[in-house]
């Protein structure tokens, strides 16, 4: 039945690939911090935050109409821009849609620069296996 | 590279004042997994009790140090990665077919909110925020206000919203539900199906 379904889907030129969630915890400058991100199709979500608290939430997405991503706030406090130019950052990377929840103060510009560099390390890790995985299809 | 410091041996000194009872006992290894006492340790852990106790102690010790006086190569910037035992952010998937329909339901569960995102596409969809109306006070069930945050907004994505969130709300403390919703069905069949399937992914 499953496979039914994979190829209905794949008439509807849809990929029913699985959603994954990762978890992972990284001793920054004294602090535990905690990432949690979800690979989606096309797109992922991550939080960022040393407590679970969900305190806003920024999307972005590359357009064809502009070389930086157009990024929005969707919930949380607008004076706050760290989770829209995280949010902005990965999506001109990784050139998905990028949800991200940044729960960490603003206050150490030391602390965001490892966050992000922890991130995109984590991102490499998890992007090579679907990188394969695209490589595969465009061979076929 | 870590350093670390080890206390002088105490056992060292206790197997010279109290020539012991060769009691035969294995010594049982406290310290971290892959941690193994010099050499010259053991070789006075044998067959003494008291030394034994105090190898124990000894070992603790230095173990303890161990942990204690870990100088990072470049402290300003070590960043030592954790496999930490229990995720900070719990979260619980699943995936079923809905009336031939294959969805994907993760539910996640922050202090403040509970995230769902229900999808018949592999993508986040709509976001919608399910929120219960805190005024009321009463035993009456609170009433919810939905509010599109990104996506199309029509009645029916407000409809479909309430009637996935609102038990989800009510059960997790009153808590709002953040919403993802990417249906390719919403008929009232799916709906109550899709409502089953949450269930069966509850975080809260």
């Amino acid at each position: 039945m499953r496979t039914c379904t994979g190829m209905s889907d794949a008439r509807n030129g849809e990929a029913s690939a699985a959603i994954t969630v990762h978890n992972f915890s990284e001793r920054i400058l004294e602090q535990v911090i905690h990432f949690h991100v979800m690979k989606l199709s096309g797109g992922f979500f991550l939080w960022v935050g040393s407590s679970p608290v969900l305190s806003n939430l920024a999307v972005s997405m590359g357009s064809r109409y502009d070389s930086m991503p157009l990024s929005t706030l969707v919930m949380g406090d607008p004076s706050n821009t760290a989770a829209n130019s995280m949010a902005q950052r990965l999506a001109k990377k990784t050139k998905k849609q990028v949800f991200v929840s940044y729960s960490l103060p603003m206050t150490d510009s030391n602390l965001s620069l490892s966050v992000e560099q922890r991130i995109k390390k984590e991102l490499h890790i998890l992007g090579a296996g679907s990188q394969h995985y695209h490589s595969t299809e465009n061979n076929e | 590279m870590t350093k670390y410091l080890i206390i002088p041996l105490i056992s060292h000194k206790l197997s010279r004042n109290h020539p012991g009872s060769t009691s035969g006992r294995q010594l049982r290894h406290h310290a971290a997994p892959g941690y193994a006492p010099p050499d010259r340790a053991r070789s006075y852990l044998v067959n003494d009790g008291a030394a034994q106790i105090a190898a124990e102690v000894a070992e603790s010790e230095v173990f303890l140090c161990r942990r204690r006086f870990t100088l990072p190569a470049d402290e300003d910037k070590e960043i030592h990665n954790m496999s930490s035992s229990e995720p900070v952010i719990r979260s619980r998937q699943t995936e079923k077919e809905v009336n031939g329909v294959s969805t994907q339901v993760v539910c996640t569960e922050f202090s403040n909110y509970i995230f769902i995102v229900l999808t018949q596409y592999g993508k986040m969809g709509t976001l919608i925020s399910v929120t219960p109306d805190t005024r009321s006070n009463d035993i009456s069930s609170p009433a919810f206000s939905t509010k599109v945050l990104l996506g199309k907004d029509e009645p029916l994505t407000h409809v479909c919203a309430k009637n996935l969130a609102t038990f989800v709300s009510q059960e997790a403390g009153n808590r709002p539900v953040l919403m993802g919703l990417a249906l390719k069905d919403s008929s009232l069949d799916a709906i109550k199906q899709m409502k089953e399937i949450i269930k069966s992914c509850k975080v809260w």
